[in-house]
């Protein structure tokens, strides 16, 4: 039963990890791939660590993947915030849909 | 438990480290090197743990991958700096370039240039032959070392056969593994290449609380991998990686540079203290037992932990240096556009 919801969860975190990669290829511009690579890489390690938590023998082992989860997102946020503006000193201008611009 | 999947795991990996290699060494644009480069590692790290070799994989991800890349993306971005300040003024990229050797220009430079290459070439070759004709005589490893590290590790004074190997059994690579990156920061410390740049990059706030939350954790952690090495997968270069990796962030974030927390003397004792701990006790174990580096069991386990201690100091400091220059201040300039104050008068 619990290899079935951690198949379940990792499935989850396949599809966020997917999305991300894809958005990352096609998104317009240096903003929005960052949105997509930051959000959809925290939410899918979220659901890996998840999945990997409920299978967890002891709570040593569990703290430790919630852990690596939170300085994962923390450096993630981080570098993602830096990314970016390191692009806009670049003067690289943020995307804008057609009918925006 | 054996899936049928992580035989093609495994073959993608593979496949993933030769594109990634390949990508760093042949792609034009040296950004993108470095990004497949620092992929590479990362790629290199999840191999070594596949094959069972905890520790390597550490010091692949931590040194390989993350220590490595932020050197070169350093050195990435001061090329780009002077490029810019080239670009900007033909006299500074006039200064920019022949500065070093004023005496020597066009065509005599480039000859200078020339005769170097040949001779660094014939001494590379004649190190390769050297290393050849020592190696290939060797005989083939018959598959008992294993065992015999097994049957005296309760001597080596730790619990980690591969502690044991490295700072007892082979302690010798070690120390010359300690002594390169020495070497390394004085290499670099003699063509002048750290140069003090005296200039400070501006306070990050979010880089800052970043780092405020992660050094504690950093030092709290390097410490466990420097303790924990003797029993387990860790030890003084992934402690030491991690220290660094502290430092670098710091000064990347806008911490007090390394210059004001230290004064040179002092740097320099921590600097070498890993490299000189360690070889004054191999003379001390030359003359007790007249053997180079043979540690007695009683106190090999004291012994092997003092020299971690050091050389983890040692190495963090000497990696954080070799990122940031001589000063302990940043390379390059953060703020976009802005000429530091000493080249706007030129």
């Amino acid at each position: 039963m619990i290899d079935w919801i951690s198949t379940v969860l990792l499935l989850f975190a396949v599809f966020f990890f997917v999305g991300g990669t894809v958005g990352l290829l096609r998104f317009p511009d240096v903003y929005c791939r960052l949105h997509a690579l930051t959000k959809a890489d925290n939410i899918g390690l979220g659901f890996v660590v998840l999945a990997l938590l409920i299978q967890a023998t002891s709570w040593v082992w569990a703290l430790k993947l919630l852990i690596v989860w939170v300085f994962v997102m923390a450096a993630g946020a981080t570098n993602a915030y830096l990314i970016a503006r390191a692009a806009i000193r670049k003067d690289i201008a943020p995307w804008k849909s057609p009918e925006q611009a | 438990m054996e899936v049928a999947g992580t035989g093609i795991i495994d073959l993608l990996l593979g496949m993933l480290m030769v594109l990634l290699a390949g990508a760093s060494l042949l792609l034009s644009q040296l950004f993108i090197s470095v990004m497949a480069f620092i992929g590479l590692g990362l790629v290199v790290a999840v191999v070594w743990a596949r094959l069972g070799a905890v520790d390597i994989a550490l010091a692949e991800a931590m040194i390989g991958s993350g220590i490595t890349g932020a050197l070169f993306l350093a050195a990435l971005g001061r090329m780009a700096q002077e490029e810019d300040k080239a670009g900007r003024d033909p006299a500074a990229r006039a200064e920019t370039y022949a500065s070093d050797r004023p005496e020597v220009a066009g065509r005599a430079h480039l000859k200078a240039i020339r005769w170097r290459s040949v001779i660094a070439l014939a001494m590379i070759a004649s190190a390769a032959a050297f290393v050849f004709l020592s190696v290939f005589p060797l005989p083939a490893p018959d598959g008992s070392i294993p065992a015999l590290v097994v049957e005296n590790l309760p001597d080596s004074g730790v619990a980690n056969p591969v502690t044991a190997v490295l700072l007892n059994f082979r302690a010798y690579d070690t120390l010359l593994e300690i002594g390169v990156v020495l070497l390394a920061l004085l290499g670099m410390r003699a063509v002048g290449v750290l140069r003090q740049t005296g200039r400070q990059s501006q306070p990050e706030s979010v880089l800052s609380g970043f780092y405020r939350l992660i050094l504690p954790v950093l030092i709290v952690f390097a410490a466990y991998m420097v303790w924990v090495g003797k029993d387990e997968p860790g030890g003084a270069f992934q402690a030491a990686a991690l220290l660094a990796a502290g430092g670098i962030i710091g000064c990347i974030a806008g911490a007090k540079p390394l210059s004001h927390a230290l004064p040179a003397t002092g740097r320099r004792i921590m600097v070498s203290a890993g490299f000189a701990v360690f070889l004054s006790l191999g003379v001390l174990s030359w003359i007790q037992s007249g053997e180079f580096l043979a540690f007695a069991p009683a106190a090999a386990g004291g012994l092997i932990l003092l020299i971690e201690v050091m050389a983890t100091v040692s190495i963090a400091l000497s990696l954080i240096i070799l990122f940031t220059g001589n000063s302990g201040a940043l390379p390059f300039s953060r703020a976009n556009g802005s000429v530091p104050a000493d080249r706007t008068g030129g």
